[in-house]
């Protein structure tokens, strides 16, 4: 018996097979990674729509080279690092005037008591007036949850500078924030 | 470990859990304390940086952005069923034609479109696509925004109309504007969105290659041109329902 002729396109079990498999890690990827790769491209461009789309893009690239990612654990930082790509790409060219990070809406769980209200939006002020030198090694660190050798590997530093990255960008925060002692000299100065 | 080292791995690591540094802090109560201080201030960090709330849906989103490809029709056409296309077509018969002849002003701006048009013309045509990014860091570099994609009320987000080309636009008096361009079924449509003295009313480009319309907004003018023969008035209701002022 002769197989019937249609328009439709050939697939055979295992492309389709294949074809869900890789959706399925790419959804699995997007429910695992979403809020954190939204965060951190919030931080980095303090603007809603932007970071949607920052988001949006990075996640299509993502998919477009889904094949490349070898391994599943390494995802977030493959991720986070395609986004820090984008971001830079989009504000080599553009520098649109951006709505002000403090106005993000917030969570709103956290919302409730006034006294941490009143902390996290000093620490909001205080975050976003750190040089991004300082700010990026610690968003990594927060939002992804990344070693210090990781940190390393995503902005191209040595490890020893993203330590000292971190140590001066949490005395920076603990001076603005006003509960320490008076700030000592860098105990370690590895800045290359 | 020296005071030294023992601050920059504090510091650098709250929450560390190197036994060589806990052991540092053993029976010292400075160092303790400074752990204890750093440890509180990690605290408020973490809850200041990870309570951005993340927009709803976006997951869902990012899910749908990578659905199988549609039918490989060109253009705007393509997103409308058979029976939005005779709704299309009818409204097309029905717009009133703008008449009256414009003012000088309005003609002069219309003979600076035209130019741009064909002096944009060379760089558009043959770039292949650009990113939703940059279009939408161009629509809000000239007070414009597009949230959720371009999404509008027609169903079509602008983000996946086959955008070609986005640049700054300094059309007309204001030096601030946007010129999109997207793939029409005859070849490039140009959507520009332009700061600058409304026209009084819509008028019809004239060229011997493009054909559109200037449409008077609140804030400037959006124009909507494409080759000869290329339907527009989808066009102009998907950016019309899509993009935002923002200025």
């Amino acid at each position: 018996m002769m197989n019937e002729i249609t328009d439709q396109p050939v697939m055979d079990s295992s492309t389709q097979d294949s074809d869900q498999q890789r959706r399925q890690r790419y959804e699995q990827l997007v429910d695992t990674c979403y809020q954190d790769v939204y965060r951190y491209g919030f931080w980095l461009c303090k603007n809603q729509a932007l970071a949607q789309d920052l988001v949006q893009e990075t996640f299509l690239r993502a998919w477009r080279s889904l094949d490349s990612l070898q391994s599943d654990k390494a995802a977030k930082a493959w991720l986070f690092t395609i986004l820090r790509r984008e971001n830079a790409r989009l504000y080599e060219r553009y520098r649109p005037d951006l709505v002000d990070v403090e106005d993000v809406p917030i969570a709103e769980a956290d919302d409730r008591e006034p006294d941490r209200r009143m902390d996290r939006d000093l620490l909001h002020s205080a975050i976003n007036r750190l040089d991004s030198d300082y700010r990026d090694p610690l968003l990594l660190q927060v939002i992804g949850g990344f070693s210090g050798k990781e940190i390393a590997e995503i902005l191209d530093l040595n490890s020893n500078t993203v330590m000292t990255r971190l140590f001066r960008a949490r005395s920076k925060l603990r001076d603005m924030f006003g509960t320490s002692e008076p700030e000592r000299d860098d105990p370690d100065n590895n800045e290359n | 470990m020296d005071d030294n080292e023992f601050r920059l791995r504090a510091f650098s690591e709250p929450g560390s859990e190197d036994p060589d540094l806990h052991e540092a802090a053993r029976g010292d109560s400075t160092r303790q304390r400074l752990m204890q201080e750093i440890a509180e201030l990690e605290e408020h960090i973490s809850s200041a940086i990870d309570t951005v709330a993340v927009p709803s849906g976006l997951a869902d989103r990012l899910k749908q952005q990578v659905e199988p490809a549609r039918t490989g029709k060109r253009g705007l056409m393509r997103f409308f069923p058979v029976a939005a296309m005779v709704v299309i077509a009818a409204a097309i018969t029905l717009m009133p034609d703008p008449g009256n002849r414009p003012g000088a002003q309005d003609l002069a701006f219309h003979d600076e479109l035209v130019t741009h048009l064909h002096d944009e013309a060379a760089a558009y045509d043959d770039e292949g696509s650009t990113r939703w990014a940059e279009v939408s860091g161009v629509l809000a570099a000239a007070g414009l925004a597009a949230g959720n994609g371009g999404a509008s009320t027609s169903g079509i987000p602008l983000r996946t109309a086959g955008l070609k080309f986005a640049r700054h636009c300094d059309l007309g008096d204001a030096g601030r504007g946007a010129h999109i361009v997207l793939e029409g079924e005859q070849g490039p449509v140009s959507v520009i969105l332009s700061i600058n003295k409304p026209v009084d009313r819509a008028f019809i480009i004239e060229d011997e290659r493009f054909q559109g319309r200037i449409i008077p907004t609140e804030y400037g003018n959006m124009v909507i041109v494409g080759e000869q023969g290329e339907i527009l008035s989808g066009y102009e209701t998907m950016v019309a329902d899509s993009v935002q002022w923002s200025i």
